[in-house]
C-alpha cells in the first residue's frame, strides 16, 4: 500500500467507527435552542468538503441527516435567520449568540515544545513547537503542523474559560442559565451566551465586548490606578469590590499578594526584590492588599499592576466572538481531529472535570501502525511515544492518532 | 410632565412627537400658506446647521418650532448630498445636548428612558461619586460607536452586572449620539414624493450644502507607494516577504487595502508569493473575491483601525494614526489626496 492508501484506509476507519457511534447515540446530540432558525455545516470524511445551508426542524431530521451522512465534523450557527438554508446574503440575520472560543492555540505554553511538532514539506526535517520561518536544513518554507493535547495546555484553557465566565456573570449580569459551557473535543473550550440581551448586538458591539475582554485601551489614569495608588482616586480606596477593571486589578493583586507561591510568582516575572518583599509582608501583616500597596516605590507598583492586568486578561479568538455569522461545533458530537465527544460541561463542575477521561467516545480495540507519535494521554492512561511500530491499543487511542494522521490500521492477514 | 418651553428646546422627545401627532400635519400641508411659517422656521433651522454648525432655539411660538424640527427632518432626507446629511444631524444633536447637560439629573433620566427607551436608573444620592446614572451595557455600547476617546471605551468604565456608570453630562453626550443616529436614520430615504410645490426650497438647499460642504475627489486610480501605507500594512508586507504566515485577518487586511490602494492583481497575488503557505489559485480567487470581481461583486474595504486593534493587527501606530480612524484615510492623506484642512469623510465599513 502507498502512502495515500494507508492514510485513507486510516481515514475509513474512523468513519466506521463514528458511523457506529452516531447509530447508537443519535439521541445525545443535544440540538441549539431554535434550532430551525439555525444554519447547519457538515465536514465530510471526503478530503476538505464541506457542506453547508442546512437547515433542520426536528432533532430527529438531524439524526437521521447525521446517521446517513456520517460527517467528521459537525457545526451550527451562532446565527438565527429567516431562511437558514437561502444563499448568505438572503438568510435574513435576525440575531446571534454570543460565543466564544479557548483554545490552547492562542495560549502560550511550554508543554507545547514537547507536543507539537512540524516537519519540513521538502526535506522531511522535523521539530518540536511551532515551525520556524524557514527551514534550518533545506531552508524550504512549507510546513506540515501537528498539535496534540496534553494536561497541561487543557488546564490552561480551563483557567482562561473559569475567567470568562466570572466575568460575563459579575460585570456583564449575564445568568448562570444562560451560560453553556463546552469541551470542544481537543484543545479548548467553548462558551455559548443564550440571551435576548446579546442576540441583536452588532459587530462593533462584539469587538467591543471582545476588547473588555482583553483589557484593550485600558488607561490605567482613567481608572484612578496610577501612582501613588489610591490618592488619585476619588473615593479614595482601591478594593476587590470596585466595578469594572479596577475590582479586577485588584483581585489579580490580592492573588499575587496573598497566594501565589514562588514557583507562579517566578514565571509571572516579577523582580526577585519583589518576591521577596511579598513573601515576606505576607509572613507578618499580610491580611489584605492595602497595607502592602501603600509601601510600594513606583517602579514595583507599576511592575505589580501590569503582572496583574495580564493575569486578569482572558485569552480568547477575538475573531470568533465578532462574527455573527459563525458556524460553532455542535455539542454532543465527535470531533473529528481527536474523536472525542464535544461535550457540554457543568460550570459548577468544570475545576473536576477531565477532559481527556470523560469524553472519550469508543470502546474496544484496534490494531495500528503508528509512525511517529509523542507521549499522550487519553481515557486516563498514558501512551508512547511511539515510533514506526504495530501497537495494539484501546479504541479511543488508536482512533486519536488515526485522526492526527500519525498511524494507519494494520490489515490483517488473510488466511 | 415637561413644559411647552421643553417641547421647543427638545422637539425630539416622546411627548413633543405626540403632540405633533395631534396637530394632524401632512406633507401636502407644508406648502399652504397657512403653515408657511413652519416650513420658513424649518428651512432656518437647515441653514444655520449647515453654516453655523449649530442650531438655537425660538420658543415665542411652540407650535411653530416643535413642528419645525420633524419638518426639517423630512426636507433633509431630499437632499442629494451626504455630507450635508451627517452635518445636519451633527449640528442638531449637539444642540440638543448642550441644552441637555445644563439640566436636573431627573430631566435626563426621563427623556433617556421614555424617548429612547433606555434600560437607566440613578444611583442613589449617597453614592455618587464616579457616576450619577447606571446604563445598561447595550445602549452604551450602541452610542460609544464613534467615541474615539480612551474615557469611553467600555474596558476603562465601572462595570457591574450589566449596568455602567454615568456621570450626567457623560449621559447627554451619549443621547446626542442616539439623537444624531436617529436623524441621520430618518434623512435616509424620503417617505413619500416630493410635493411639486417644495421642490424650489430643497433645489435651494442643495446649493447651500454644496457650498458649505467640500466635494468629494473622485475615486481614482493611482499607483501603490508601499512607503505612505500606514505602519499596519507595512507590517504585514515584511512579515509576507520574511517568508511568515498571516492570520485571516491580516490577509484580508493586507488584500482589501491593496486593492483600494490601486494595486494591480498581479502585483497583490506577488506579494503573497514569498507566503511560507502560498497557494497561487487560492489567493488570486481571494483577491478577485475582495475586489468584486467573483462571488458577492462588492467591492471590499480594510477593516478600520479599531477592528485592527481588536484582533492583533495594528502594531506601532505613529502619530498620523493617532488622528485617523482608518488605514485607508492614512493612505489618502500622505499621498496627498485630501488637502490641508478638508473634511474627511468618514468611510463606511
Amino acid at each position: 500500500m502507498n502512502n495515500e492508501a494507508k492514510h485513507r484506509a486510516g481515514r475509513n476507519m474512523v468513519k466506521a467507527r463514528f458511523h457506529e457511534y452516531y447509530r447508537r447515540n443519535r439521541e445525545n446530540i443535544t440540538p441549539p435552542k431554535s434550532m430551525g432558525q439555525r444554519e447547519f455545516g457538515f465536514l465530510l470524511f471526503v478530503e476538505g468538503v464541506m457542506l453547508r445551508h442546512k437547515s433542520f426542524n426536528q432533532p430527529s431530521e438531524l439524526g437521521k441527516f447525521i446517521e446517513a451522512t456520517v460527517p467528521s465534523d459537525i457545526y451550527y450557527s451562532a446565527a438565527y435567520y429567516m431562511d437558514p438554508e437561502a444563499p448568505m446574503d438572503r438568510k435574513g440575520w435576525t440575531g446571534s449568540d454570543l460565543i466564544f472560543d479557548i483554545d490552547a492555540d492562542h495560549i502560550e505554553t511550554e508543554c507545547k515544545k514537547i507536543h507539537d511538532r512540524w516537519r519540513c514539506d521538502a526535506c522531511g526535517t522535523s521539530g518540536g513547537g511551532k515551525p520556524p520561518m524557514i527551514c534550518p536544513k533545506c531552508k524550504g518554507q512549507r510546513f506540515t503542523e501537528t498539535t496534540w493535547m496534553c494536561r497541561e495546555c487543557l488546564e490552561e484553557a480551563k483557567i482562561e474559560a473559569s475567567k470568562l465566565i466570572d466575568l460575563l456573570i459579575r460585570d456583564f449580569g449575564v445568568n448562570h442559565e444562560e451560560v453553556n459551557l463546552n469541551f470542544s473535543g481537543h484543545r479548548g473550550y467553548h462558551i455559548h451566551v443564550e440571551s435576548e440581551v446579546f442576540k441583536n448586538l452588532g459587530s462593533d458591539e462584539r469587538k467591543e465586548i471582545v476588547d473588555y475582554l482583553t483589557g484593550l485601551g485600558l488607561d490605567l489614569k482613567l481608572l484612578n490606578l496610577s501612582y501613588p495608588p489610591g490618592e488619585s482616586d476619588i473615593s479614595g480606596k482601591f478594593t476587590v469590590h470596585d466595578p469594572g477593571w479596577r475590582g479586577r486589578i485588584a483581585r489579580s493583586i490580592e492573588e499575587i499578594i496573598l497566594r501565589m507561591d514562588r514557583e507562579p510568582l517566578g514565571k509571572l516575572g516579577l523582580r526577585r526584590e519583589v518576591i521577596e518583599s511579598i513573601i515576606e509582608y505576607r509572613k507578618n501583616i499580610g491580611k489584605d492588599i492595602s497595607e502592602f500597596i501603600k509601601d510600594v516605590d513606583r517602579k514595583t507598583w507599576r511592575q505589580i499592576i501590569h503582572k496583574a492586568v495580564t493575569l486578569a486578561k482572558v485569552n480568547i479568538d477575538t475573531v470568533v466572538t465578532t462574527d455573527i455569522h459563525r458556524l460553532i461545533r455542535l455539542p454532543g458530537t465527535l470531533n473529528g481531529k481527536t474523536g472525542l465527544k464535544a461535550s457540554k460541561v457543568n460550570v459548577k463542575d468544570l475545576p473536576r472535570f477531565d477532559p481527556l477521561k470523560e469524553t472519550v467516545a469508543f470502546e474496544g480495540e484496534e490494531r495500528i501502525h503508528i509512525e511517529e507519535a509523542p507521549r499522550f494521554e487519553i481515557g486516563g492512561e498514558e501512551y508512547g511515544p511511539f515510533k514506526d511500530v504495530d501497537e495494539t491499543l484501546p479504541a479511543h487511542a488508536a482512533i486519536l492518532l488515526l485522526c492526527k494522521g500519525s498511524a494507519y490500521p494494520v490489515v490483517k492477514p488473510i488466511v | 410632565m415637561s413644559t411647552e418651553r421643553d417641547k421647543a428646546r427638545y422637539p425630539f422627545t416622546a411627548e413633543a412627537a405626540e403632540f405633533i401627532r395631534k396637530l394632524g400635519l401632512r406633507i401636502e400641508d407644508l406648502t399652504s400658506e397657512y403653515y408657511r411659517p413652519i416650513l420658513v422656521r424649518a428651512e432656518q433651522r437647515i441653514r444655520q446647521a449647515l453654516t453655523e454648525f449649530e442650531v438655537t432655539p425660538q420658543e415665542h411660538d411652540i407650535n411653530i418650532e416643535v413642528t419645525s424640527f420633524p419638518t426639517a427632518v423630512m426636507l433633509m432626507s431630499y437632499v442629494n448630498n451626504e455630507l450635508a446629511k451627517r452635518r445636519y444631524a451633527l449640528a442638531e444633536s449637539k444642540s440638543f445636548s448642550e441644552r441637555l447637560r445644563e439640566e436636573p439629573p431627573e430631566k435626563i433620566l426621563r427623556i433617556a428612558k421614555e424617548t429612547f427607551g433606555w434600560d437607566v436608573k440613578p444611583i442613589p444620592e449617597g453614592e455618587r461619586q464616579t457616576g450619577d446614572f447606571l446604563l445598561h451595557f447595550k445602549q452604551y455600547l450602541t452610542n460609544i460607536r464613534n467615541l474615539r476617546e480612551l474615557r469611553w471605551k467600555l474596558t476603562n468604565r465601572p462595570l457591574r452586572n450589566g449596568y455602567v456608570q454615568l456621570m450626567r453630562e457623560e449621559a447627554a453626550r451619549l443621547i446626542e449620539e442616539e439623537i444624531q443616529r436617529r436623524i441621520l436614520e430618518k434623512t435616509k430615504n424620503p417617505l413619500a414624493k416630493l410635493p411639486e410645490a417644495l421642490q424650489d426650497t430643497i433645489k435651494s438647499i442643495e446649493r447651500l450644502a454644496a457650498t458649505s460642504t467640500p466635494t468629494q475627489t473622485p475615486i481614482q486610480t493611482f499607483d501603490l507607494k508601499i512607503k505612505d501605507s500606514p505602519p499596519c500594512i507595512k507590517k504585514l508586507i515584511e512579515t509576507l516577504s520574511s517568508g511568515g504566515r498571516l492570520s485571516h485577518i491580516g490577509r484580508f487586511a493586507l488584500t482589501s487595502f491593496l486593492v483600494n490602494a490601486g494595486a494591480k492583481e498581479e502585483e497583490i497575488v506577488g506579494f503573497f508569493k514569498s507566503a511560507s503557505d502560498f497557494d497561487e489559485r487560492k489567493t488570486k480567487y481571494q483577491v478577485e473575491h475582495i475586489s468584486g470581481r467573483r462571488g458577492g461583486k462588492t467591492k471590499y474595504i480594510p477593516p478600520k483601525c479599531d477592528t485592527l486593534k481588536t484582533h492583533g493587527v495594528c502594531s506601532e501606530p505613529d502619530e498620523l494614526c493617532q488622528r485617523i480612524k482608518h488605514p485607508l484615510t492614512y493612505y489618502k492623506i500622505k499621498i496627498g489626496r485630501f488637502k490641508k484642512g478638508q473634511v474627511q469623510p468618514t468611510m463606511k465599513t
